[in-house]
């Protein structure tokens, strides 16, 4: 009982640590690249890219800490959730495994780019293109994380309506 | 209906970033941003920039309730199967996002923000994440409960099949 307590707790603070982090990590963004710059389009070139800098190098700590606890997070909720994911199902579609996959792969993806976009003194050529394909990628992220949620319900009610349900598939091993 | 459910709950998610992110941003991030401008210059950006903020939360607020009610109607059945701790649960969450939103409402209300802004900003920011927190376990005790409820039948089917009750 001890045992399967902590197992839910420590799921439990992942996804809540997952949610937090992806909420930061997109919303940080969506605010740098959309509500910033049209705020300080009045001032000189030289202010403009001085707040651009320092917001940056107090941003760049929040992607950090939010990057390693995504990743973190999503492996411990993907151990928690992987037979549910290798369930065969009658459509491809619907099959959570797959959607789980295109998840994990963009949300890789948008990690490296955030992180990427953060390295270094000076930013990459053209940062503010790249925050927008980030943000696009992002947005995406989160779509195929609702899916993988939804086909995964949706997978599971009709497993278990043909029958009792496997421990295994309930309690994580 | 998946669809929708897909779409609804990927459009709350969205409204909650704008909000979480926007919050942290503008409270924490900003400030760092614009300490070496001369203090009018200062003011003329942060006022800018809550000009824009205020838009963005007050269409992040409508598109939460819009459809944090349609997904509170879509799972309304699955929270009377443990009553106690799922409206609990639920209570808990749609109390404090009440909060959260009149915070939001009253710091950018007007042209110029409250004295005490900062310091709201940051409690707003406090209970946010405890809505976050408070909508991630009432997710998992609803599956939990679910779950539950189908081994419970799977065990002990009805006498009688539900087709013929209807």
């Amino acid at each position: 009982m001890t045992t399967y307590f902590l197992y839910m707790l420590i799921f439990l603070f992942a996804r809540y640590l997952h949610i937090v982090c992806a909420t930061v990590l997109i919303g940080g963004t969506l605010f740098y690249e959309m509500v910033v710059p049209p705020a300080i389009d009045e001032l000189k070139q030289e202010q403009q890219l001085f707040i651009f800098a320092r917001a940056r190098w107090f941003f760049k700590w929040i992607v950090w800490v939010c990057a390693a606890t995504i990743l973190i997070s999503g492996v411990v909720s993907t151990y928690g959730h992987w037979a549910e994911y290798n369930q065969e199902s009658v459509y491809q579609l619907a099959r959570p495994g797959w959607w789980w996959a295109a998840h994990a792969s963009c949300g890789i993806l948008a990690v490296l780019i955030s992180v990427s976009l953060t390295i270094g003194k000076v930013p990459p050529s053209q940062p503010i293109r790249w925050m927008r394909l980030n943000l696009v990628i992002l947005l995406l992220v989160m779509f195929l994380a609702t899916a993988t949620r939804q086909t995964r319900l949706e997978s599971g009610s009709v497993g278990r309506a043909l029958g009792p349900a496997e421990p295994s598939e309930i309690v994580p091993r | 209906m998946a669809f929708f459910v897909i779409i609804s709950r990927w459009l709350h998610l969205i409204s909650a970033c704008l909000a979480i992110g926007g919050v942290l941003f503008i409270r924490f991030v900003l400030p760092g941003g614009l300490k070496l401008l001369d203090d009018a210059q200062h003011e003329q950006v942060l006022l800018t920039v809550r000009r824009r903020f205020k838009r963005v939360v007050h269409a992040a607020i409508f598109l939460l309730l819009v459809t944090g009610i349609y997904n509170t109607c879509l799972a309304w059945d699955k929270y009377q199967l443990d009553t106690a701790v799922l409206h609990a649960l639920w209570g808990t969450h749609v109390l404090l996002a009440a909060c959260a939103f009149a915070i939001s409402l009253y710091v950018l209300a007007g042209p110029r923000p409250p004295r005490s802004h900062r310091k709201l900003m940051a409690l707003n920011f406090a209970i946010l994440l405890l809505v976050v927190a408070a909508a991630s376990t009432l997710k998992w005790a609803r599956e939990r409960a679910v779950a539950e409820h189908r081994a419970t039948v799977a065990e002990h089917p009805p006498a009688v099949p539900v087709s013929d009750k209807q």
